[in-house]
């Protein structure tokens, strides 16, 4: 115990007498530690705000269980389907009778998920959720409806919420059966989680199971949008652990005599390595403290793009409820533990390395650094024929998070060796007779060693920058151009009465208003056992003019017109490993024994939708997969007509506001979606390449104890000081310049297999990548320009101050 | 014949954590030039930090030090960095070989840099140090005695006005003693070179003609011979 606290003591020592060099590991480390916990935090507010964001009531964004034949469901189904394990929760909805379409919302409190954060976020009263569950007479509604509804006289205590529009009321399922007369009825049901996969049950229960209305699950894009998030916030964390690694190892180095007495006086190994895991762990421990806090201010504060998107997107206000639980404090702790446990490695390796009979002896460090040479050649090889064997091997989620992973590796082995190759060949190229530019590069070449780690800090920064830039940047761009050809008309309407639905089909094209209605129809059903859609459509002129088609051939619209051709979109085809010519069977909805021929005769792209779906003319789709009729419908209206429409349908076909869809306001929340996406990417971005830019100067300043004693012997020789510093900044900003070019590459890479890699075996949809080079020349300036200032600060200061500097370096340490 | 360094009423303290430590106290001496001089004193008399002043390297506390007729404490450093490159070679007790650099480029570093290598010389030279075999290997590789006749190569191959050598046969045997003051020999008298040589050798004193002797922060000169 004594020894223990002797050698800790002493090696602690280190950090009193090397205050400065403290402060940068604790730097490293809690800067590392807020930017992954920053981007966590948000990743999950973002996930809460979006499960309880009001949207879940009023818009068709979900999967929704509506009787097949009649209007209502009985109150018994609703135990059945609950018995047999559906995630359901019921919904009776209808007009109040007045004169206003006032219509009411009844929910289930207990069954519908989240319905406790969703009832708390309805009003800012203390706790609406226990008011709304113990008071039976309680609902929401806008301020207005609720004058509104108190000239009704009827039993209801209205709280006001800002978040509902106006004509809808929210309140507990057995107070709207009581208020629309309707006792143990149901309207639909909404799913909680995701189907099961027996709608054969369903069938017996007379109930159907129908599709989003919208394009597809925004869910989808958010969660692609979390994921490079996270992958982000893992990468910015990579880059601050590399401030550390650079801090700790000069500490390493600096303490090395001090263990090398240590073991010579018979201190035992494992004491020594006590001491030294205590001290990283503390260390560890207090960066992650610091930053866990830094980090939640940097959500807010550095980030102002990220929360407000989250208010805009979701109305939800972030900042109000940002709680750290216990759990997530936890969480964001472990990842600096186990990152500086990981960079110490090394360290302790090298500690256990100097034993005691090995003190003295010569160490060949240019042997050493050859060997290292060839094995990190070697290895670079070995990785590159893997991504190269991965890549062309089947689709995989994890394989290529490897890809990527390994890509990333590969780089930052092969940049400091491909500079120090070139500089040793042009050193030997520079003719001894220039003594000092020999020197020059002779000097670079090792130079390119001590600081390899801040090269590949900034390398990684700017490549990941680029990289995940331009893909946000091309997939933008497509997708802006996909969104408008794909909400081919203005309007869409989904009526959850089948008898509207007849009515709609049958008054509609005399309405003069609407120009083209499009029936659309769909059911589930399965290939080669996976779940997949069928669509039913009308293949006219707006189709072939607009759909958004991927691959295509000149005959693909006369073949869907004529019912034998197929449209499918992305995710199937790749999913299936199939193509534009190719026969698919499908199973028919009708007769389960058959099984009917398409040829696909083209593909579109159907961003953020999870499951693979085949658009097929509608009078194949009633002949063989079902006979339902459609009651969902794209209207093609005059622009600018929403609100005379909605008008019409609300009134004279009794449709409520949340089953008609303005496609402007789809377009609207995913353009939103994006725009703030690829605003919190440049936000991360910068703060990227802020922290490698610190790497760069917090090991360069470290560095500059070293570097004195290297630059000595020349000055002690007769070169002047100026000349020393003109060489020093020369060569920092050749290997600068070296290392933001190689960037350049390797982002494209990583771009690479983000978009054709990760994000079709995540996702089943190819992002289009465009090349944007002023992304990179901008990326490439803002980098430069940091880093070359970063480089100049300590060089200065190193001449500044250096010949008292120079010549006792030069007697210490030589 | 002028003197050709001249030292005046030199002053040197150190400081540390409070304390000051004298190590010289107004000391007069002149170097003749052409002169071979050895630097002697008991250990910690202040041998290195006079070569150090003398270079140029580390100001005095108050003196002058003149040489060749330039006041060196009184011009800009990057003068004195000049001149030292020029005018002087220094052979450090620390070797001060370039680890970037291998042994060939260290020795003719230095004569490469004034623009005055002379070839055949540095033959002559590599094969009287005995370095033949060690031209292309690095510092870091070679034994601590191999280091210092590297250091010694490069201060000789400059040619230098006057040469300041710190223990330069330190951890040398006997035979590589010899050849080191060879060496010494034809610098002096082919390349008329002026000797300072820090020493607590006996043998490598005698050879010099002249003696400094450093004690309790005055100097005293004797000539030899
Ligand atoms: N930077 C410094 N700070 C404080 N004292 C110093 C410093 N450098 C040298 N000294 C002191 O000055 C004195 C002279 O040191 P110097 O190195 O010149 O001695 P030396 O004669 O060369 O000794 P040696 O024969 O052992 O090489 C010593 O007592 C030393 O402790
Ligand atoms: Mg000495």
């Amino acid at each position: 115990m004594k020894t223990f606290s002797i050698s800790t003591i002493s090696i602690l020592k280190h950090w009193h007498r090397k205050p400065l060099q403290l402060f940068f590991a604790l730097i490293g480390l809690s800067l590392a530690t807020a930017l992954w916990s920053s981007i966590q935090l948000l990743n999950s507010q973002a996930k809460n705000s979006y499960e309880t964001a009001v949207d879940f009531l009023t818009a068709s964004e979900t999967e929704i269980i509506l009787p097949l034949r009649s209007t209502s469901i009985s109150i018994e189904v609703f135990g059945e389907l609950r018995r047999a394990g559906w995630p359901v929760t019921p919904i009776l909805e209808g007009k109040i009778p007045g004169q206003r379409p006032v219509t009411i919302i009844g929910i289930d409190p207990f069954t519908m998920s989240e319905s406790r954060g969703l009832i708390n976020k309805l009003s800012d009263e203390e706790n609406p959720f226990q008011e709304f569950v113990l008071n039976n007479n309680f609902g929401f509604a806008s301020e207005e409806t609720k004058a509104y509804l108190e000239t009704l006289s009827l039993e209801l205590d209205i709280s006001v919420s800002a978040q509902l529009s106006a004509n809808i009321v929210i309140t507990d399922i057995s107070l709207a059966e009581k208020i629309l007369g309707e006792q143990g009825k149901i309207s639909r049901f909404e799913l909680t989680a995701p189907p099961l996969k027996n709608w054969d049950f369903l069938e017996e229960l007379d109930l159907r199971l129908v599709e989003s209305n919208s394009l597809g699950d925004l869910e989808q894009l958010t969660k692609s949008f979390h994921l490079n998030l996270s992958a982000f916030g893992l990468l910015g964390f990579v880059v601050g652990l590399f401030i550390v690694h650079s801090t700790l190892s000069l500490a390493f180095e600096q303490r090395k005599a001090t263990y090398m007495t240590f073991r010579s006086i018979g201190v035992p190994i494992w004491t020594v390595y006590t001491s030294a895991l205590s001290e990283i762990v503390v260390l560890a421990l207090m960066g992650g403290i610091i930053g866990v806090f830094l980090g939640h201010w940097l959500a807010f504060i550095l980030f102002p793009n990220v929360a407000s998107t989250f208010n805009n997107i979701y109305g939800i206000n972030l900042g109000d409820q940002l709680v750290l639980s216990v759990t997530e404090v936890f969480l964001a702790l472990l990842m600096p533990l186990l990152g500086t446990l990981l960079i110490s490695m090394n360290f302790l390796l090298k500690l256990y390395r100097i034993a005691p009979h090995k003190l003295g002896s010569v160490v060949f460090l240019s042997k050493i650094y050859n060997n290292k040479n060839k094995i990190k050649l070697g290895s670079s090889i070995i990785l590159i024929s893997l991504i190269i064997i991965l890549a062309n091997s089947p689709l995989g989620l994890i394989k290529s998070f490897f890809i990527i992973g390994m890509t990333i590796l590969t780089a930052s082995i092969l940049l400091p060796l491909v500079l120090s190759k070139i500089l040793s060949l042009l050193a030997s190229s520079v003719t001894i007779r220039m003594p000092l530019s020999h020197w020059f590069v002779a000097d670079s070449a090792h130079q390119v060693n001590r600081i390899a780690l801040s090269l590949n800090a900034l390398m990684l920064a700017v490549a990941v920058t680029i990289g995940v830039d331009n893909m946000v940047k091309s997939f933008k761009d497509t997708f802006d151009v996909w969104l408008e050809k794909r909400l081919i008309t203005d309007i869409y309407v989904r009526a959850l009465d089948q008898n509207v639905a007849a009515q709609l089909i049958k008054n509609l094209r005399n309405e003069p208003m609407v120009k083209n209605i499009y029936p659309i129809v769909s059911s589930k059903s399965r290939f080669q056992n996976q779940p997949i859609d069928i669509v039913g459509f009308l293949p006219a002129e707006i189709y072939s003019k607009n759909w958004p088609l991927v691959e295509s051939s000149e005959v693909t619209w006369e073949r869907v017109r004529s019912g034998e051709g197929v449209l499918a979109n992305e995710q199937f085809c790749y999913r299936h490993n199939l193509n534009v010519g190719d026969l698919i069977k499908l199973d028919s909805g009708l007769n389960s024994n058959l099984k009917i021929p398409f040829r696909i005769a083209g593909v579109y792209a159907d961003y953020g939708n999870s499951l693979g779906q085949i658009m097929v003319k509608i009078d194949s789709y009633h002949h063989h997969f079902s006979r339902i009729p459609p009651t969902n419908f794209a209207l093609e209206v005059p622009s600018n007509s929403f609100a005379k429409i909605s008008d019409i349908l609300t009134r004279n076909y009794g449709l409520v506001q949340s089953e008609i869809i303005d496609q402007s306001t789809i377009k609207e929340l995913s353009t939103k979606i994006f725009d703030r996406t690829f605003a919190i990417t440049s936000s991360l971005s910068d703060a990227m390449i802020i922290i490698a830019t610190l790497t760069i100067l917090i090991s360069l300043i470290t560095l500059s104890e070293i570097r004195v004693t290297n630059l000595a012997p020349l000055w002690v020789l007769g070169i002047t000081r100026l000349t020393l510093l003109k060489l020093e900044l020369s060569q920092f900003i050749l290997m600068i310049l070296f290392t933001l070019l190689f960037a350049i590459p390797t982002g494209l890479l990583i771009c690479h297999f983000l978009t054709s890699y990760l994000n079709i075996a995540a996702f089943g949809w190819k992002l289009p990548v465009q090349y944007y080079p002023e992304i990179w020349i901008k990326t490439l300036i803002i980098a430069s320009t940091t880093s070359i200032l970063a480089i100049i600060f300590p060089t200065v200061l190193l001449f500044k101050n250096s010949a008292s500097l120079m010549i006792r370096r030069y007697k210490n340490d030589a | 014949m002028s003197p050709l360094v001249k030292v005046e009423n030199l002053s040197k303290f150190f400081e540390s954590s409070g304390e000051i430590f004298q190590v010289f106290d107004q000391v007069n001496f002149t170097l003749e030039a052409q002169s071979s001089t050895a630097l002697i004193g008991e250990s910690g008399s202040g041998k290195t930090t006079l070569i150090h002043v003398l270079a140029g390297l580390e100001p005095p506390n108050s003196g002058m030090v003149i040489i060749d007729g330039i006041k060196i404490w009184n011009s800009k450093e990057s003068m004195r960095a000049i001149f030292r490159l020029e005018k002087m070679a220094i052979i450090f007790q620390q070797y001060n070989l370039i680890p970037s650099l291998n042994v060939l480029s260290n020795i003719t570093l230095q004569a490469r840099l004034i623009n005055a290598l002379d070839e055949a010389f540095q033959y002559e030279l590599i094969s009287l140090l005995g370095l033949e075999k060690l031209l292309m290997k690095y510092p870091e590789e070679i034994s601590g005695g191999q280091q210092q006749r590297v250091a010694i190569a490069r201060a000789i191959l400059a040619k230098p006005k006057i040469l300041l050598a710190d223990e330069p046969t330190g951890n040398l045997d006997n035979e590589n003693t010899r050849k080191v003051l060879e060496a010494f020999e034809i610098l002096s008298a082919r390349y008329k070179t002026t000797i300072l040589v820090a020493t607590h050798s006996k043998s490598v004193a005698k050879k010099l003609d002249t003696k400094l002797q450093i004690e309790s922060g005055k100097a005293t000169k004797t000539v030899i011979r």
